[in-house]
């Protein structure tokens, strides 16, 4: 098919750039198609179905990725291999499900149900077997799942041992070291709704920055992320009058962009010293990183008269992939972590977004 | 300014509205949408009869078009040409920035486009105006027409095109229809509500609304469901919430809401115009528009009823204000005035006829 031909052209220009990259294919959204392309030829093989496929995620390890599709019942979650063989289906009754995300050993998939009656809660499957339940408890709706790779961040939250944090904790650690432990937004209210990070554990829901900072209600969070080994947090607030994005470590809660214009999207580098996130600080929407332990913020990719956005880090930390829309149609680009000339990975054909480039296999 | 000087102004808008549309009638010679043979945008995309650009005389518009062109105004027999400084856009398109000549009356303009032995004209293109109202004018707000759902007696056509009679007739500065413009976004629906909405003597805003949506259809009408405009001291801001964009994080909607969010930012008010709403979609949208930089309020359709006295978007500040369904029968006049965007009752100037499924009521 016309979509997994290779393009001379890209294959040229790819330059020193190497390694695979998930993606989403096409122009209309109701027909991307999940696909993997290989940056040393530019070839794509497809490997969703593409009817509305959602961003797809690799397992850590690079071996599966999973993205979300429509099926005949709704939104339902697609596991394959990178060639798109291998292919495993997870559903939950008439929910639909979206915004997979894999724990950290690969064994489990937390995905957002939302159908009769459930106006968005996390859900937990067991990828081997395919079973699945409903995580954090009754009446909370939640968005944006993500796993907690380790509890080395809990243990930073109660110092204290006899606090009110650590009282509250308690019981959520002793879930969270059997079953493991998830982030994610949690939205509150009806009339007037707001949003707020959570820790998500199997049977409970617990706000997290009420337990540090007091009136954190106030403000809407989102995009929370966690670095590799759990012990720092990403994530965005408007405490502060714009959207600016904060990092949770064992030093407190800092902001690391500050600026006024709007700062979005952290995406932690796999040596965790670095975010790269979206921001509008140079009028359009470009790619910057920021070095958190001193908020020294440095531009990606800038365009006057186009956005970038989706900043995606190569496994070796030597490469940023993002979107541009700088040539029309939205392509992947790939730069050095400095900025400068940027290199085009997909062929131009049709739109290119949502990259993902495959992890390095794990050692055993 | 007090209420009579408000009036004042008010009645000259419109008189001289009426009179350059009067004028282009008596002359029999305003041509239709010339758009292609088969209704879509040619070389023209932008301003046309569903985005039209508004200027008072010697103020200036862009425009943008596939390739460079000779470009002009024409109101009846009558041309100016256009001086347009041209810059180039990604993806191979040109936008002209054009100075209206001084001497063009109020009313509204063919824009015509010549290159190369392409010509292209769009009627209700672009509307000049004597001034623009400082504190007061009246907005008319319809949704859902529909065209191609033949519920009742009479055709969703006539029904549509009585409505804009109403529109026509009432003191309206200008109509937005707010998506559901067509049944199923087939093409030849397109094409005959262009023909409904070239009756409007006003300008007219549209929107894409879920029922457009057959791969590009919607784009090849109007371009775009995405963009700004200004009317006096207010800005509207005119969004896609399609199916499936609507959960739409990857695509470049996100960016270009920010940009134009901050562009309106002077506003005395600021308008959503939008088709539908729902708490689950995209949420960086809901963030930008609602929570971060919020709108003062959104007009918008979808559900087919009224909403409720003082509805607000559910994070809390941004009014909505939802009309019934046009396909039967109603339409809604706000004033826009210091005190802010207020509505008028809805009304059902329009009579359906019987529904053909024999039921009584406007059906669901």
């Amino acid at each position: 098919m016309g979509f997994s031909s290779s393009c001379l052209v890209a294959a040229l220009l790819l330059g020193a750039v190497s390694g695979e990259m998930a993606f989403l294919s096409g122009s209309d959204p109701a027909t991307r198609r999940a696909a993997v392309l290989d940056t040393a030829t530019g070839a794509v093989a497809p490997v969703g179905p593409g009817a509305s496929d959602g961003a797809p995620v690799w397992a850590p390890g690079g071996a599966r990725l999973a993205f979300s599709t429509k099926g005949e019942e709704g939104l339902e979650i697609w596991v394959t291999g990178p060639d798109g063989g291998d292919r495993r289906l997870l559903r939950m009754g008439e929910e639909s499900l979206s915004a997979p995300r894999w724990s950290a050993d690969g064994a489990k998939i937390a995905c957002i149900a939302e159908g009769p009656g459930t106006g968005g809660r996390v859900v937990v499957f067991d990828v081997a077997s395919g079973e699945s339940a409903f995580w954090g408890g009754e009446g909370v709706r939640a968005a944006r799942p993500v796993w907690l790779p380790s509890t080395d961040l809990m243990q930073a939250l109660d110092p204290e041992s006899q606090s009110e944090t650590a009282e509250k904790l308690a019981p959520l650690k002793e879930e969270a070291l059997r079953d493991g432990a998830l982030l994610a937004a949690g939205i509150f209210g009806e009339k007037r709704i707001s949003t707020e990070l959570v820790l998500v554990t199997r049977t409970q829901t617990v706000p997290l920055l009420p337990l540090l900072v007091k009136d954190s209600a106030r403000f809407a969070e989102w995009s929370v992320e966690s670095d590799r080994k759990g012990r720092q947090l990403a994530y965005e607030s408007n405490d502060g009058g714009d959207r600016e994005l904060y990092v949770l470590g064992r030093r407190g809660i800092t902001n690391v962009s500050n600026h006024r214009a709007a700062d979005w999207n952290p995406v932690w580098s796999d040596d965790y010293q670095w975010l790269a996130f979206e921001s509008f600080r140079g009028g359009r929407r470009g790619v910057y990183r920021v070095l958190v332990g001193t908020g020294n913020v440095l531009p990606v990719a800038v365009r006057e008269a186009a956005d970038c956005w989706a900043p995606a880090w190569s496994p070796d930390d030597e490469w940023i992939a993002f979107v541009s829309d700088e040539e029309g149609a939205p392509q992947i680009f790939a730069v050095g972590p400095a900025g400068g000339e940027a290199v085009r990975l997909t062929d131009g054909k049709e739109g290119a977004l949502a990259p993902a480039w495959r992890p390095k296999p794990e050692k055993d | 300014m007090t209420k009579q000087s408000t009036m004042a102004v008010r009645h000259a808008f419109r008189t001289a509205l009426c009179a350059g549309v009067l004028c282009l009638l008596m002359l029999g010679s305003a041509p239709a949408s010339a758009r292609e043979a088969d209704g879509t945008l040619g070389l023209i995309r932008r301003p046309n009869n569903g985005m039209p650009a508004l200027v008072t005389p010697g103020g200036s518009f862009e425009a943008v078009l596939l390739g460079e062109a000779e470009l002009r105004l024409a109101q009846g027999d009558r041309e100016w040409p256009l001086s347009p400084s041209w810059t180039a856009l990604p993806g191979g398109r040109h936008a002209a920035t054009c100075a209206v000549p001084a001497d063009v009356p109020p009313g509204p303009c063919v824009l015509r486009a010549a290159a190369e032995g392409v010509t292209d004209e769009n009627a209700r293109a672009v509307w000049v105006l004597a001034e623009f109202p400082k504190e007061y004018y009246v907005a008319a707000h319809l949704s859902d027409t529909h065209i191609g759902k033949e519920r009742y007696e009479r055709s969703s056509d006539d029904i549509n095109r009585d409505l804009f009679a109403e529109v026509n007739r009432s003191d309206a500065a200008f109509v937005a229809v707010t998506g559901d413009l067509t049944e199923n976004g087939d093409p030849d629906q397109f094409r005959r509500f262009l023909a409904v909405l070239d009756t409007a003597t006003l300008p007219s805003f549209v929107c894409a609304g879920n029922h457009d949506r057959d791969a590009d259809a919607y784009e090849r009408f109007f371009d775009t469901s995405t963009y700004l405009f200004t009317f006096g001291r207010d800005g509207y801001l005119v969004y896609d919430t399609r199916e499936y964009l609507v959960a739409d994080d990857e695509g470049p909607q996100n960016g270009l809401l920010h940009q134009f969010r901050r562009a309106l930012k002077p506003s005395r008010w600021t308008v959503g115009l939008t088709h539908r709403h729902e708490d689950g979609m995209g949420m960086r949208a809901q963030l930008l528009l609602y929570v971060d930089e919020p709108l003062d309020f959104l007009l918008q359709g979808h559900t087919h009823t009224e909403n409720e006295p003082g509805q607000r978007v559910p994070w809390g500040t941004t009014m909505q204000y939802i009309v019934p369904a046009a396909i039967d029968g109603h339409l809604r006049l706000l004033d826009v005035t210091e005190q802010g965007v207020i509505p008028r009752a809805v009304a059902r100037p329009v009579e359906t006829g019987a529904r053909r499924d024999g039921r009584q009521g406007p059906p669901r």
